[in-house]
């Protein structure tokens, strides 16, 4: 099931992702979770990797290891063939954390321009850019607004706009959605694959929801808790470009239903 | 309107706490004042009232007293018995008493001897004729007289000692004396309360009464105008502010950027704090008074004090504000590969902005105070300080709570200001 050929001495280019027996201990005082064991995980270039699973069986943990902001325990991972860090200093993501962390202080548009600030881009250029993005995630008349002015969910749009401003080929997505209304919902997730499908990105996100898991990915990866552990890695095989039809098509029921299946197993 | 209601409210619940306070403070004064004789009208009765007399002698008795009478003490001819009057005359004290002479001598040979205003008794001296020796020699200072033939003993409750004792049956009268009459203040005690000369809390329409008079009491011209003096305290704790909030500052970023700096000068930042105000300020003027730097020439003594005391809370604010940052903030600046500096200006400084302000206005209020006991502990007509001191001094007491509540909505309408910047500076913070 898992797509991995440990003893393959060639590295394919077009591997993004490459994750060998990673392990996560968090240490505590007098305590240790064992919040990933032995994962192992491919994500080619081009992928749209969904990562579900029950809350604490190490999804964010496993993000948060992708984009160097915490450190394995052991285990090799590879990012465009750098080290996570390398591939962070080199700005090869996007992150879209679980909660908007928007900056207070700044205005929407601000917000969306952090990035492009500190990355350098010019400043005609940020507030084009910005202000596309903010257009694209339906907010374009807020772009003056504080964060605090804001719902939840136009909080988390924000923050998605942000990722996406400098246009990085690597979107590592932790449940960008999950703050937004069903219609929101789905209105970005038809967005996103629209985006995902136009630049070519390789995204991997985080998800509670089978539906859509579904209907973003290419792959879906089907985590464990306690330890932590990737259990399963279900291909979609559902023809790209989607969109509202494909949610009511029998395979994607019968995709739903092995998902659901497997995460049940899981509990 | 809205933001104004809560303001008018404290201010009428203060003008009608005025009220009581003021009664509650007055009115134990009024009472006092009406059970005080030296402060009761007096009223001269004259023989022909016939009430005049003291008493009447069993042959043994010195001591007589008038009802309610006042026997003034310096009338020589108030006093007599049956139809020979007394002499009542005090004589020149002795040149000097050293504390160390035992021997005094008096005009006549009899009489009584009173050392400090106190009837001596046989007992402590001995007679012999112009000659009185002490059995202890009086103190150094001490002012002995001699009275001939009586003492006024107690000139308010008129009671008199004569000398020896008049014969059986004997009256002792005066041909005229004064009595208690009523209180000065009125027959009652609302009334006394009114005419009270100083009132600690006056009625609060009394102080405004005096708001007008107050204002024009100097022109514009003179440095002790009011406006001048309110002018000058507000610049004095701006001053205050801008000094102590840059050190602030600079000291928060230190402390944040290097944490050894931080445990090496925190405890005395810490120390500062607890030298008195008042006893740092003659020694800060002092210091900066050799240097040529005066408060009645430069506003730089009053700043540094103000600061002294409001950089304090500006640093802890602003030290908190450097730290509280959202760990998932710091996170995202990290996925941006972005450089400390970039963090320090881009997140810690903006989300320290707030802290800053809450803590320079909480140096405010302290600032003014250093403004105002600058003023006050330096020989300068000028500013609110040296006006409180003055009226609290010439005993104006509707003044001086003029004064407190200019001092007291200076530091409103400063705190105010502070909280201004924080809206210029800080636009993004909901209200
Ligand atoms: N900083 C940390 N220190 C200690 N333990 C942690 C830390 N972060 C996460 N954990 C533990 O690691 C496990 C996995 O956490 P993680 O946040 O990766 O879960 P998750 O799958 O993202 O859950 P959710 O769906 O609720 O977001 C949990 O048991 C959690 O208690
Ligand atoms: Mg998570």
């Amino acid at each position: 099931m898992l797509d991995t050929q440990p003893n393959s001495k060639t590295v394919q280019i077009s591997d993004l992702i490459t994750i060998r027996d990673l392990n996560m201990i968090y240490r505590g005082r007098g305590s240790e979770t064992v919040a990933l064991k032995n994962a192992n995980l491919t994500v080619a270039e081009g992928e749209f990797i969904s990562l579900i699973g029950p809350s604490g069986c190490g999804k964010t943990t496993l993000l948060r290891i992708m984009a160097d902001l915490i450190q394995a325990t052991s285990g090799s991972i590879t990012i465009a063939g750098k080290s996570p860090r390398q591939a962070r200093l080199d700005r090869e993501y996007g992150y879209v954390f679980q909660a908007p962390a928007l900056l207070e202080w700044r205005s929407v548009l601000k917000n969306v321009i952090l990035p492009l600030e500190i990355m350098g881009f010019g400043k005609e250029e940020r507030e084009t850019r910005a202000k596309k993005l903010l257009e694209m995630v339906g907010l374009k008349q807020f772009h003056r607004q504080y964060p605090w002015q804001l719902s939840g969910g136009m909080q988390q749009r924000v923050s998605i706009a942000r990722a996406l401003a400098f246009d990085p080929s690597l979107l590592l997505m932790d449940e960008p959605f999950g703050a937004l209304d069903e219609i929101t919902r789905e209105a970005m997730n038809l967005e996103l694959l629209r985006i995902w499908e136009e630049t070519k990105k390789t995204i991997v996100f985080v998800t509670h929801s089978i539906p859509e898991a579904v209907f973003l990915s290419s792959r879906i990866v089907v985590m464990t808790p306690r330890p932590g552990k990737i259990e399963k890695i279900i291909p979609v095989d559902l023809p790209y470009p989607r969109n509202t039809d494909t949610r009511e098509s029998k395979a994607f029921f019968d995709l739903a239903t092995e998902v659901r299946e497997a995460l049940r197993d899981v509990h | 309107m809205k933001r104004f209601l809560p303001i008018l409210i404290v201010l009428v619940v203060l003008i009608l706490l005025g009220y009581p306070l003021a009664l509650l403070f007055g009115l134990p004064l009024a009472r006092r004042d009406m059970k005080d004789l030296r402060k009761w009208e007096k009223e001269t009765i004259s023989l022909s009232d016939g009430v005049a007399l003291a008493g009447q002698s069993d042959g043994s008795n010195t001591v007589f007293t008038y009802p309610r009478a006042i026997v003034e003490n310096d009338d020589s001819r108030t006093l007599f018995v049956n139809d020979s009057s007394l002499i009542y005359k005090a004589e020149r004290p002795e040149e000097r008493v050293d504390g160390e002479r035992a021997d005094f001598h008096f005009e006549s040979d009899h009489g009584l001897v009173v050392q400090d205003g106190v009837l001596l008794s046989d007992g402590d001296y001995v007679r012999e004729q112009n000659l009185i020796r002490f059995r202890q020699t009086p103190p150094r200072n001490a002012q002995l007289r001699q009275y001939p033939d009586y003492f006024v003993q107690d000139s308010e409750r008129g009671e008199v000692v004569l000398g020896a004792a008049p014969e059986t049956g004997a009256r002792v009268w005066t041909d005229s004396y004064t009595i208690y009459a009523r209180p000065a203040c009125g027959d009652t005690l609302m009334a006394c309360f009114f005419s009270l000369p100083q009132h600690p809390v006056p009625f609060p329409h009394w102080i405004a009464a005096r708001v007008v008079p107050f204002f024009q009491k100097f022109p514009l011209t003179d440095e002790r105008n009011i406006v001048r003096s309110t002018l000058y305290t507000s610049l004095g704790t701006l001053s205050s502010l801008a000094l102590g909030g840059a050190v602030g500052i600079i000291l928060a970023v230190l402390f944040v950027m290097f944490r050894p700096l931080e445990r090496a000068l925190l405890p005395w930042t810490i120390a500062s704090q607890t030298i008195p105000i008042i006893a740092l300020v003659p020694v800060l003027l002092l210091v900066l008074g050799n240097f040529g730097i005066t408060i009645q020439t430069s506003l730089l003594p009053t700043a540094i004090i103000g600061a002294y005391i409001c950089f304090f809370p500006v640093v802890v604010s602003t030290v908190k504000g450097l730290r509280a940052i959202d760990p998932l903030i710091l996170d995202l600046m990290k996925s941006y590969a972005a450089k400390p500096l970039e963090i320090f200006w881009k997140v810690r400084f903006p989300a320290a902005v707030p802290f800053f302000f809450t803590g320079l206005k909480l140096g405010t209020a302290a600032a003014l105070v250093g403004a105002l006991v600058a003023e006050t502990e330096s020989n300068n007509r000028r500013g609110l300080g040296f006006q409180i001191l003055g009226q609290v001094q010439s005993g104006n007491v509707a003044d001086v709570w003029i004064l407190l509540i200019i001092s007291g909505l200076l530091g409103v309408g400063l705190v105010a200001f502070v909280g201004l910047l924080q809206r210029l500076f800080a636009p993004w913070e909901r209200v």
